[in-house]
């Protein structure tokens, strides 16, 4: 890799090695990753990553995240997800069941206090999330009202001792198609309304990383496709899956690395020419590591039935 | 405490973000400027080895290729053909014999074929219009495979009465909504009737690919029997349709009226009463799409079905006030 960022750091070889508090394998950086991540964070627009599968893309926010030395929020969008999971929702359940249970002496505490936020909001707002949007003074005579009772929202940003942040949108081509158009506006302007709660917006100065995943099953809106940088990943060449063998692997045999990188583009290029799921890099990974752990040799008849279970999914792949 | 002042929408991306990109990142080197452009969808932006610049347009259109959609193979459906009868010669018909006759002299070719003037202008060609225009495709769809399903919307009649009623609630009923999460199985008549809608049935599966990605639905063929579709795999052999629960059944069909009255190819009681039992055991809700109007539908179609007219007037009010929320997927 040649291009040196300039929003972020990283080692001269472009690898990024595992962090000491989020657990990821080994990435590497290419020149066209590295400055479509620059360019995100240079113009505040959402990053919007394709590839196939296995190729990186929901490592990249997490990694990101270490690098930077922000916050880490991450979503996993389902055919399910709504606006409201992202922003904030109120609790119906929970508020139905202590309504059941409050008389005359304990009264059942406003509406805002059932207000559970979403990734957005934690965000954008974290400390107002953690109040529901509400000040200080009214939380804590919420909390001598109720006592032990007091819901505290979950926060679940990691490094929370920093306002930047990186959110992970993962997947968005499986939610509903109308979702995309919904989040337009709070990723635009860092800013939306909870239903039934208050405005959120961003301050002026943090910085937010959003960075959303596709694997292109479904098409996305114009207008939204419009409004993002884009980024598609391809799968690594053999250099580059030898990059990370060796960073996984570092005492490891560079002949068995080499060898099922070899095996592992053969299985690719037949796995695309009969329209079949390619191998990906973990499963390059997994063969290197059961190899190892085995002490089975490329080439060899353990070797042969080792590669059809770990990179030929045919039958899988058909029954859906 | 003061409210913060929203902030201005942005809007897309455009020439703004690339000057900031530019300035921000320092980008002096011709390779990284044409990477850092065509993230941000632009071109034309001179890369040593691209070659000719394409337009920011073009650049933007192909940032997402259309994904290679399944394409229904069309041919006759496999049916065994039942085996040729041909009846007894009638004897001679002939009242007197052919005598063969010398070949004619060859003529010289005509005079115009030597002129070398250029063709007629071709007619223009007549643009068809769609039974599915593009801009209402996924509207009207969504609104015929949508599977009913509990939405975000408290059904609060419903939660009143319990309340009231002092049954404990292990979970809040909700307004069902139409969700689309469970795909479609789309059947399509390939008879020799429908042959003038065969580009429709095409438009149909790309809107369904579009609409809902490779995983969520499936393409068939038929050409009497919609119980008997198949599609065809990458061994080249077919694979029958069988009904998968909770999964709607999007059938294209003219019913083979535009066939003669009487024959085979068009759709009999019996094999429709026939293919309506194995959707309903198997709890598939089906949707029929015809491009024929109203009138020229069977009586005996039954009265639950679904009939929508496949036309290009057809719009997704329509179909979901036929639909109503979503398919009701049996328990």
């Amino acid at each position: 890799m040649d291009y040196r960022p300039k929003k972020f750091e990283l080692p001269n070889d472009g690898i990024h090695i595992k962090g000491d508090d989020l657990d990821h394998p080994p990435y590497v950086f290419t020149d066209k990753v590295a400055i479509a991540v620059d360019v995100a964070l240079a113009t505040g627009r959402p990053l919007l990553v394709s590839g196939p599968p296995g190729s990186g893309k929901s490592s990249l926010a997490p990694v990101m995240a270490t690098r930077l030395g922000w916050r880490y929020l991450h979503e996993i969008f389902t055919s399910r997800t709504r606006l409201e999971d992202l922003t904030g929702d109120l609790d119906q359940l929970r508020r139905l069941s202590d309504a059941q249970l409050r008389d005359e002496k304990n009264p059942l505490p406003e509406r805002w206090a059932y207000l559970e936020p979403g990734v957005l909001w934690w965000a954008f707002d974290r400390a107002g999330a953690v109040l529901r949007g509400r000040s200080q003074r009214e939380v804590d005579k919420l909390k001598q009202q109720v006592g032990e009772n007091y819901h505290h929202p979950q926060d679940p940003s990691t490094n929370t001792d920093v306002d930047h942040v990186v959110i992970l949108l993962d997947e968005i081509d499986k939610a509903d198609p109308d979702l995309p158009n919904d989040l337009l506006e709070p990723l635009d302007r860092k800013r939306f309304d909870v239903p039934q709660g208050p405005p959120v917006q961003a301050k002026p100065k943090q910085q937010v990383l959003v960075i959303l995943t596709t694997n292109e099953e479904r098409e996305l809106p114009p207008a939204f496709l419009r409004r993002c940088i884009s980024l598609r990943l391809t799968d690594p060449d053999r250099a580059q899956l030898l990059h990370i063998a060796h960073h996984h692997y570092p005492r490891g045999q560079k002949k068995l690395h080499s060898d099922v990188a070899d095996k592992l583009i053969e299985q690719r290029t037949a796995a695309r020419e009969q329209d079949l799921r390619p191998p990906s890099t973990s499963e390059y990974l997994d063969a290197i590591e059961a190899c190892r752990k085995l002490k089975i040799q490329p080439g060899s008849d353990q070797w042969a039935l080792l590669a059809q279970a770990t990179f030929v999914k045919e039958d899988n792949e058909r029954g859906g | 405490m003061a409210a913060r002042r929203p902030s201005r929408p942005r809007g897309d991306i455009g020439l703004g973000d690339l000057a900031k990109a530019i300035v921000e990142l320092d980008l002096d080197n011709n390779h990284y400027l044409h990477l850092a452009a065509r993230c941000l969808g632009f071109e034309g932006l001179a890369h040593p080895d691209s070659g000719r610049p394409q337009t920011a347009a073009d650049m933007r259109m192909r940032r997402h290729p259309a994904r290679q959609t399944k394409q229904p193979r069309r041919g006759r459906a496999f049916v065994p053909p039942a085996p040729v009868i041909t009846p007894e010669p009638a004897g001679d018909v002939l009242t007197s014999t052919l005598e063969p006759r010398p070949p004619a002299a060859a003529q010289p070719p005509p005079g115009w074929l030597q002129d070398k003037e250029p063709a007629p202008p071709k007619h223009p060609q007549i643009i068809r219009q769609p039974l599915l225009l593009q801009n209402r495709a996924a509207g009207v769809l969504k609104a015929a495979i949508a599977v009913r399903r509990p939405g975000r919307q408290l059904d609060m009649p419903r939660l009143i009465d319990r309340v009231i009623a002092g049954r404990p609630l292990h979970e809040l009923p909700h307004l069902p909504v139409g969700s689309m999460e469970q795909g479609v199985d789309m059947l399509c008549d390939y008879g020799e009737s429908m042959q003038p809608f065969y580009a429709d049935l095409q438009g149909l599966a790309d809107s369904l690919a579009r609409l809902l990605g490779s995983s969520l639905y499936r393409v068939f063929e038929y050409e009497t029997d919609p119980g008997r579709a198949f599609e065809w795999t990458s061994a080249d052999e077919p694979l029958f349709w069988t009904p998968k629960a909770g999964r709607p059944v999007l059938l294209a069909t003219d019913f083979g009226r535009g066939n003669p009255r009487g024959l085979h190819q068009r759709l009999r009681p019996a094999i429709w009463q026939a293919f309506l039992r194995q959707t309903r055991q198997a709890r598939v809700p089906v949707l029929v799409c015809s491009p024929l109007p109203p009138t020229s539908w069977p009586r005996w179609l039954g009265r639950d079905v679904k009939v929508i007219h496949w036309d290009p007037r057809t719009r997704a009010g329509s179909v979901s006030r036929l639909v109503g929320s979503g398919h009701e997927i049996g328990r």
